[in-house]
């Protein structure tokens, strides 16, 4: 039964996690450490590893960027920064989320309420 | 400076992420390195990185199912039509031309001779093919060199240069030994693998 549980989340994380690593870079650039961290810590992320290869396909498809700098630490840092084209998949997503949010938990609460608002 | 049970850990997790472009690959794999380098550096033991970071399968889990289908529209022309496959594809047809040649055109000699007792005989000389000289046997090497050449093919999507400089190596050799009895057939498909090994072996993005 765990196990369901478990395919369960991290299917439903695969959908939306890239759309809170990009909310994340909207306060402000950040590095894979940090990121990883903080998203963790929500339970968005199953393991830190899981950021990499997504951050890799956002940088590919230009939602994002990546820098090289030395900020506070000696040895240089990548820094993920928000691209115009990411601000606006994210933006995409803020105005689909909220009613496939409701739909979802409508439907959860009371199985019926779907076909009610259909008809 | 990356710990050993870090870099054999990084080790597993190249080979884990084999399917995904080269450029990706390497890029995943940086970004993992300078995370354990973070964790060090914030008092984590390489061991605690590492378990917070989840095995070199689960980032592979995490990855392929979702990411290599929808990379493929941004990372060009699918990788098994890259340059290289296209020399070996070549290669492939060349070969068995060459080996459908040699089984059906007359490419030996045959030497008849005729005598009757008391009567000086006569000496013929025809020309016949491998197949008639040597029967159905002479399959048997002629299909050494279109297996070598179909060999890359079968590999997989993409063909790694080891396997090319492997397949022009063989392709070059069968061509040496073949040219001690059946001459310079092989010689065309040769060229062809040999060429295959210095040309593009991934997508256009994999170098991206």
């Amino acid at each position: 039964m765990s196990i369901d549980r478990e395919r369960i989340l991290t299917n439903l994380r695969k959908g939306v996690l890239e759309f809170c690593v990009l909310a994340q870079l909207e306060n402000g650039r950040s590095y894979g450490f940090d990121l990883a961290r903080t998203l963790q810590t929500a339970g968005l992320l199953a393991s830190d590893g899981a950021l990499y290869p997504l951050l890799a396909r956002l940088r590919s498809r230009g939602l994002v960027e990546a820098d090289w700098e030395i900020s506070d630490s000696t040895r240089p840092r990548k820094y993920y920064e928000l691209t115009g084209l990411g601000v606006e998949h994210l933006g995409a997503f803020r105005e689909v989320w909220p009613p496939l949010r409701d739909a979802v938990d409508a439907t959860l609460s009371a199985p019926d309420a779907l076909d009610t608002r259909r008809t | 400076m990356i710990p050993p049970e870090a870099t054999a850990w990084l080790e597993q997790v190249k080979q884990e992420l084999a399917p995904l472009p080269e450029g990706r690959r390497v890029e995943v794999v940086e970004d993992l390195c300078q995370h354990i380098l973070d964790g060090l550096d914030r008092g984590l033991s390489a061991g605690e990185t590492l378990a917070r970071l989840g095995t070199p399968e689960q980032i592979a889990t995490s990855t392929l199912p979702s990411t290599l289908p929808r990379a493929a529209p941004t990372d060009g022309p699918r990788p098994y039509l890259n340059p290289r496959r296209v020399a070996q594809v070549v290669a492939l047809v060349l070969a068995v031309t060459a080996s459908l040649a040699l089984v059906f055109l007359p490419v030996g000699i045959e030497v008849t001779e005729t005598a009757t007792s008391g009567v000086a005989g006569t000496t013929e000389v025809e020309s016949v093919s491998l197949l008639t000289e040597d029967g159905w046997i002479a399959l048997v090497p002629l299909s050494i060199p279109v297996l070598l050449a179909a060999l890359p093919l079968v590999s997989g999507r993409r063909c790694p240069r080891w396997l090319a400089i492997v397949q022009a190596a063989l392709l070059g050799a069968f061509l040496v030994v073949s040219l001690l009895s059946v001459g310079i057939f092989y010689a065309p498909a040769f060229l062809a693998a040999l060429t295959g090994v210095f040309l593009r072996g991934g997508s256009p993005a994999a170098k991206a």
